[in-house]
């Protein structure tokens, strides 16, 4: 039995052999499906594990605690009288910076946050609620035994790369140990950082701290930051005190921690894990003796839908080249069945069973499938790795998100894909051994039931109004993208339904002089029902890359002319400067500029009111919005792009925008209320913007937070700071609706005259960090000349501010072109991964039209030997056979057109409008549709020519098997 | 919908937070050496483990011995000694309503030197043991500095480790909270004038009466108050599901938030006694085991009456009834030797007082690895309604277990004898001893169950009983 067995697997691996193309062809699809599957499995990984880490901001993102006076403290007592009045939500915490580098070469040093913070309330049953209770154990959480272990185990399972922990030692020879976190993306920063130093280079050889961390990497510390506890922060020469401390435990060491350099470092602040009441604060107030402020950062960077949708489009990408690559497999096992059919019926006839013959066709396919998963896995992996950048790009630049690169279970992902191959492999096969089952069956020959023209049309007007009725019903991510598939199906199936009438009216019209290429045609005709796999994958292929073509320049055009509008001044100053030293620098030094800046606020939009019925819109969610200045001055006005203007005048309405009558709000915010013009905006909570993500940023802002005056700083959660940030206040009244592409969150512009115009430290919270610089209002005269005259400038004006602004603050000054480019650019990568998806699936198309080819002409081979024994030449065969195979694909792009446009307009009017919450024009653009049909066309007739090479139109009777 | 995201999102990151700072914990090696505990109870659920209660703290010279001369001197040693490794002050009260709802209450704060300070043997010991049966190279570079890094100075806290236990026992709920706070910081400490034991808000002050001759800087511990505010509300026990859905996490979430700034239970309890501190064993000094390898230094007062109120979920309740102290100090019992105790403190209708305890330990010398319970020891003291104590030799008491019940609370179900039969034929006494109520388990970092008994038999009454190492 397994002697047989192995037999039969022998002789068929003998006829793969005999014919290795057809096994390669299989090989080639699984690996085409397990690359795809894998890197999209990848990609969105790291887009999970990227919103993860973010949603995960870590402790500081709560509210903090600290004195109102920047210079008052908090002392170690003043925290356990707060913890002893019952104020146990309350957790201190002390930061200092520390520079990484690596041991023997100096230029690689990374300056991050040493964050100790006091640990021993967060081990108390408070912060263990029922929920996380059990988890908490099982994953072991307290010990630092476990947490090793678990972390190894970890490592071993998921993290392939990055190790699970990092070990720093500090330029000492005794040191103490120190177990910490560190985030993984800081982890990722770091290279061969090993050593830890102070970032004042005096204390070298007696450190103050001289410890060895032992860095577990943990997405709950925050980034760019070593979490210690605040015990093993306050060791060494760091104390609390300005003053020797007199505490007589530690007797001992004073002596030698007098050798040691003293650093004072006092605690930062109170970590409120939810944020206090006024009437708290109050409390802490009358308890310490000095006013206190709290500052709550609830802008936790909410990346809102867009790694669910950028995921969704992956998985429907990946399925679509799934289905191509079954396309594929489909058509290569037929052929392979084909070809076979004659070998089998001689084994057949020696008498092996059926059954053991499907087993040794089940146990090739397995081994198939076990040679090129790998294979594809490994191509997935290296894809993944390839475009990690470019996605890491995508995410940072145009959503503020983080992608991580991702840790994937090798083990289970190669489980995993060859379970699903192996399974469609098999039922694949299934359905090409049924079919020729019944081929070896004498069946009756039946009259072919060809549908009258108008039933056709009918049904095509049907399917039509069917699909624009499924239309109106999308209204999530996941039903634009059912209905692009639904789509993408009922034009195949026109497509089919269409391709014989058309063929045969193409009969009609070719004049019979030419008989090989009316032979051509009419065989076409036959043809098209016979290659419908193929002529599926082709037109699918094409009517996807239609439109995602069509879509992504529209994109681009739209985002080009929206920027190019936008930005108005010649040159952008990015500073962390704060903006009353650079405008009293600007007013001083450089008079022939003038400045805007760009202020931002948030705020929290609850929903919007009709002014007539004062019924409340609701909104899902209290929404969070940024509100941003915009200039009212006339280039302000020119560059300002909107969709739709209240009563369609743009004069009107930007006169009382100028007023502070009304607000500009972006599409985004404009979907998400589902706002109309005219209606009034419930905003609440409008409070300085605690600037997030941005590396540099982030220290800077904790500097100038401290700079809040006293009476700006209580309750930052009541509306108190309303009155601070604008000098009148604005008048929330929808006048337009402008395109915001790249931004997901919602976008309030309010004139810039009226936010604070006097309060310094309150416009320096407000400050952006953009200012758009440009000539005086005379200069717009001169415009021609212009251009040449900024690139000049350029370079003056950036030495100018650098001289004097470089030393304390970065600086980087773009011109309008430069940061024009900077955009496309960054766009335009972003968009790589789209072409390499469209060109793989034509490719694919293509393999499944040759392999159709190929079987086709196993069939036909005798009429094709008829034909050459009408004395056509063998070229002449070969070409009249590309040139119909040519006139397929002609046709049915012709069908993609439209149906690829359709599907364009789809992606931007309901895909990207669910997913992103912005829609742009589609603009149609014949080059670029015509780019598409021609690659596809090019890419097949390529892929054609490989079995026409091949083809020999004779017949050797002897081997010919009558079926 | 996206709020529900949100603050699931939050919940998820406050949880890891949570998880992650109880990894953080490491920096109390004393702690992080007690996890070994439950997860070995994982794989043998209801039986116990090789590992001690309080996990396995090495014994070391470091710390002071408990010796057998010493004499225990009050009110001198109602303050701390932080040269021991182990100490802790217990308060069990058995309170009954007017309306006649019965409570179990219990207050201890325990400390524990982490030896960070005392040597450097200490600590690296320590730290081997909490990495035991992990081998990684990087440890071993962190413990080779080990000596060193005892002598770099600790500006925060110092070696010392506090832990608070607050547990409310009603018909139908249970209210638990644990805390914990570093030595030196100032939110957790053992005053002597007056007596004050304080861990964040949880105090308990002796006071001074108006009639009472004591002077204002007594070192008395009673008369004194103790105020403690407790607890997550019970309604939202309900909340507890297995699945992590949103709703459920959402609502644990504020569970949470609310927590902090409001506590379900406020204790407010005036405590005085009507009897001596009864030094237990000899002179205080109370062995553990047959050989005295296990042992300690332990004084009770068993004479408490406190009266006050309960504050439970907004209820204010006024309470009465007895209490129970007890003050012990050791360096023997935190290694894995002492696998647990069964403890009681009885009442009893006659006005005496019992102490029953039973100790499980191993004996290193004895190599039986089918039984683990491979040496229990035995004692009792029976205290006399005029305070007059005896001490009740092993061969003439005896303390079985008579019903088991299974308690499911945290990762693993445990096996745990809750019903006594308690004999002491010299004093004539055979009680059976049954719980207040089911699933009296403090789901703690060393989890424990900690209930009120009820006592039948030859005597009635009420008290406490303890249960480690289950």
């Amino acid at each position: 039995m397994l002697r047989t067995l192995l037999l039969t697997l022998n002789s068929l691996l003998a006829m793969a052999k005999f014919r290795l193309w057809e096994p390669l062809l299989i090989m080639a699809a699984i690996i085409l499906a397990n690359a795809g599957l894998v890197t999209v499995l990848l990609i969105n990984e790291g887009a999970t594990q990227g919103e993860l880490l973010q949603s995960k901001k870590g402790l500081t993102s709560g509210s903090i605690i600290a004195p109102a006076n920047s210079r008052a403290r908090f002392t170690q007592s003043a925290y356990a009288t707060l913890r002893r009045h019952g104020f146990t939500q309350l957790i201190a915490f002390s930061e200092r910076e520390v520079t990484l580098s690596c041991r023997g070469s100096k230029p690689t040093t990374i300056s991050l946050t040493l964050l100790g913070v006091d640990t021993q309330p967060l081990i108390g049953s408070a912060f263990r609620t029922k929920d996380f209770e059990a988890p908490a154990i099982n994953d072991s959480a307290f010990s630092l035994s476990f947490l090793s272990r678990n972390a190894r185990k970890y490592n071993e399972i998921e993290n392939q790369q990055t190790p699970a922990r990092r070990v720093l030692h500090s330029n000492s020879g005794v040191d103490f140990a120190v177990n910490g976190f560190i985030h993984p993306l800081t982890n990722a920063k770091l290279t061969c950082h090993d050593t830890l130093n102070e970032t004042d280079n005096k204390s070298a050889n007696f450190p103050s701290w001289p410890a060895t961390v032992s860095a577990h990497v943990s997405n709950f510390a925050p980034q760019n930051t070593i979490l210690i506890s605040v015990d093993d922060f306050y060791r060494g020469g760091i104390t609390l005190n300005s003053e020797e401390p007199a505490a007589p435990a530690k007797s001992d060491n004073t002596r030698r921690a007098q050798t040691q350099q003293k650093t004072y470092v006092p605690l930062s602040g109170l970590i409120a894990l939810s944020p206090l009441s006024q009437q708290r604060l109050t409390q802490i107030e009358t308890l310490l003796g000095i006013p206190v402020k709290q500052t709550t950062n609830n802008t936790d960077n909410d990346t809102g839908s867009l790694p669910d949708s950028f995921r969704l489009n992956l998985w429907a990408m990946s399925g679509l080249m799934g289905v191509v690559a079954l396309f594929i497999v489909l058509n290569a096992l037929n052929l392979m069945y084909r070809t076979r059919l004659p070998n089998i019926i001689r084994l057949r006839q020696l008498g092996i069973s059926k059954r053991i013959l499907s087993g040794a066709l089940f146990i090739e396919l397995l081994a198939y499938c076990v040679i090129s998963i790998p294979i594809g896995m490994f191509i997935g992996f290296q894809a993944a790795s390839w475009l990690s950048p470019v996605i890491n790009g995508t995410f940072t630049s145009l959503f503020n998100a983080v992608f991580v690169n991702p840790d994937v279970n090798l083990l289970f992902t190669f489980g995993f894909a060859l379970t699903t191959t192996f399974i469609s492999l098999v039922v694949f096969s299934l359905v090409s051994i049924i079919k020729l089952s019944n081929a070896l069956a004498v069946t009756p020959v039946k009259k072919e039931n060809v549908m009258g023209q108008s039933a056709v049309g009918l049904i095509s007007l049907c399917a039509l109004l069917l699909l624009f009725l499924a239309e109106t019903f999308v209204a999530s991510t996941a039903s634009a993208l059912s209905f692009v598939a639904l789509l993408l199906l009922t034009s195949c199936a026109l497509v089919l339904l269409w391709l014989p009438i058309l063929s045969s009216l193409l009969t009609k019209f070719v004049p019979r002089q030419w008989p090989v290429f009316h032979y051509v045609i009419a065989n076409m005709h036959l043809l098209s029902s016979k290659t419908r796999l193929a002529v599926c994958a082709f037109f699918i292929a094409l009517t996807a890359n239609i439109g995602m073509n069509t879509m992504t320049d529209s994109f681009r055009d739209a985002t080009e002319q929206w920027l190019t509008q936008r930005l108005y001044a010649p040159f952008y100053l990015y500073t962390d400067a704060p903006l009353s030293t650079i405008e009293s620098l600007f007013a001083k030094s450089l008079p022939p500029f003038e400045l805007t800046p760009l202020l931002k606020a948030d705020a929290t939009v609850l929903g919007v009111n009709s002014p007539e019925t004062t019924q409340k819109v609701p909104s899902l969610a209290s929404n969070y919005v940024s509100i941003s200045s915009y200039p009212v001055h006339p280039s302000g006005r020119s560059a300002l792009v909107l969709d739709s203007v209240l009563n369609n005048d743009i004069n009107a309405v930007w006169r009382e925008f100028k007023e502070g009558n009304g607000v500009f709000i972006n599409q985004q915010l404009a979907f998400a209320l589902n706002a109309k013009l005219g209606q009034v905006l419930d905003i609440k909570n409008v409070r300085l913007r605690k600037i997030v993500n941005s590396n540099d940023a982030a220290v800077s802002t904790s500097n100038s937070l401290e700079e809040i005056t006293p009476n700006s700083s209580h309750g930052s959660k009541s509306n108190g700071l309303n009155s601070n940030i604008f000098s009148a206040q604005p008048q929330w009244k929808l006048l337009g609706i402008y395109p915001d592409y790249g931004n997901l969150n919602g976008q309030i512009l309010v004139p810039l005259p009226s936010f604070n115009r006097h309060h310094t430290p309150i416009r320096n919270q407000l400050f952006s960090g953009v200012v758009a610089i440009y000539p005086e209002p005379s200069g717009e005269t001169a415009a021609p000349d212009s251009h040449r005259h900024t690139i000049y400038e350029k370079d003056i004006l950036e030495q100018h501010l650098k001289n004097q602004l470089g030393e304390h603050s970065e600086i980087a000054l773009y011109t309008r072109q430069a940061l024009l480019d900077t955009s496309m650019q960054t766009f335009d990568r972003t968009f790589v991964l789209t072409d390499g998806l469209n060109i793989t699936t034509l490719l694919v198309a293509g393999i499944a039209f040759a392999v159709s080819l190929t079987v086709l002409t196993i069939g036909s081979a005798a009429q094709l030997s008829v034909l050459r024994a009408l004395g056509v030449s063998q070229f002449k065969v070969k070409a009249s056979l590309f040139a119909q195979y040519l006139l397929l694909c002609f046709i049915s792009a012709l069908l993609a057109i439209p149906f690829g446009v359709y599907l364009a307009y789809i992606f931007i009017q309901q895909v990207n409008r669910h997913a992103f919450n912005w829609v742009y024009p589609l603009s149609l653009n014949a080059p670029v549709i015509l780019s598409s049909v021609g690659l596809s066309l090019l890419i097949v007739s390529m892929v054609l020519l490989l079995p026409l090479g091949k083809l020999k139109p004779k017949i050797d009777l002897r081997q010919e098997v009558q079926l | 919908m996206t709020e529900q995201l949100r603050i699931a999102n939050k919940y998820a990151f406050l949880r890891i937070k949570a998880k992650s700072y109880l990894m953080l914990v490491a920096v109390c090696f004393t702690l992080s050496a007690c996890t070994e505990d439950p997860k070995n109870e994982n794989e043998t659920p209801g039986t116990s483990t090789p590992n001690g209660f309080f996990g396995n703290m090495p014994s070391s010279d470091a710390f002071s011995p408990v010796q057998r001369g010493y004499a225990v001197e009050l009110p001198r040693d109602h303050k701390s000694h932080p040269k021991f490794q182990l100490e802790w002050w217990y308060l069990t009260f058995v309170l009954s309503a007017e309306d006649g709802q019965e409570f179990g209450l219990q207050y201890t704060l325990f400390r524990f030197n982490t030896g960070a300070d005392e040597t450097p043997r200490a600590k690296a010991n320590a730290e081997n043991s909490a990495e035991n049966g992990y081998e990684g190279s990087a440890e071993d570079n962190l413990n080779s500095n080990d000596t060193a890094s005892n002598q770099i100075a600790r500006n925060w806290s110092n070696s010392q480790q506090w832990m608070g236990h607050a547990s409310l026992h009603t018909a139908e709920h249970h209210y638990f909270e644990e805390r914990f706070a570093g030595g030196a910081v100032g939110n957790a400490y053992v005053e002597q004038k007056p007596f004050t034991t304080v861990i964040d808000d949880w105090v308990w002050k002796a006071v001074t009466k108006a009639e009472t001759t004591a002077p204002a800087n007594s070192r008395a511990m009673f008369p004194s108050l103790l105020t403690v505010s407790f607890g997550k509300s019970s309604t939202h026990e309900a909340v507890q599901s297995s699945g992590k859905g949103f709703a459920s996490s959402a609502a644990s979430l504020s569970e949470l938030n609310e927590t902090m700034g409001s506590h379900a239970i406020e204790v407010s309890l005036n405590l005085d006694t009507s009897g001596p501190f009864i030094k237990q064993g000899n002179n205080g000094y109370s062995k553990k085991t047959e050989d005295e390898r296990l042992r300690s230094y332990y004084y009770s007062q068993p004479f408490i009456n406190a009266e006050g109120t309960l504050n439970i979920e907004g209820n204010s309740i006024q309470v009465k009834g007895k209490g129970w102290f007890d003050h012990e100090w050791t360096s023997h019992l935190a290694n894995s030797e002492a696998m647990g105790w069964d403890w009681f403190s009885l009442h009893l209708d006659d006005g005496s007082k019992l102490m029953a305890f039973r100790m499980h330990a191993i004996n290193k010398n004895i190599k039986n690895s089918t039984n683990k319970h491979s040496e229990i020891f035995t004692t009792a003291s029976h205290i006399a309604e005029n305070g007059t104590k005896e001490t009740i030799e092993q061969a003439n008491v005896s303390i079985t277990p008579t019903a088991y019940e299974t308690i499911n609370e945290g990762e693993s179900l445990r096996s745990v004898p809750t019903a006594w039969r308690i004999q002491i034929p010299g004093k004539d006494i055979d009680v059976s001893i049954s719980p207040f109520k089911k699933n009296q388990w403090n789901n703690s970092l060393f989890p424990y169950y900690e209930g009120r008994v009820e006592i039948k038999g030859s005597h009635s009454g009420s008290g406490f009983m303890e249960l480690t190492g289950y």
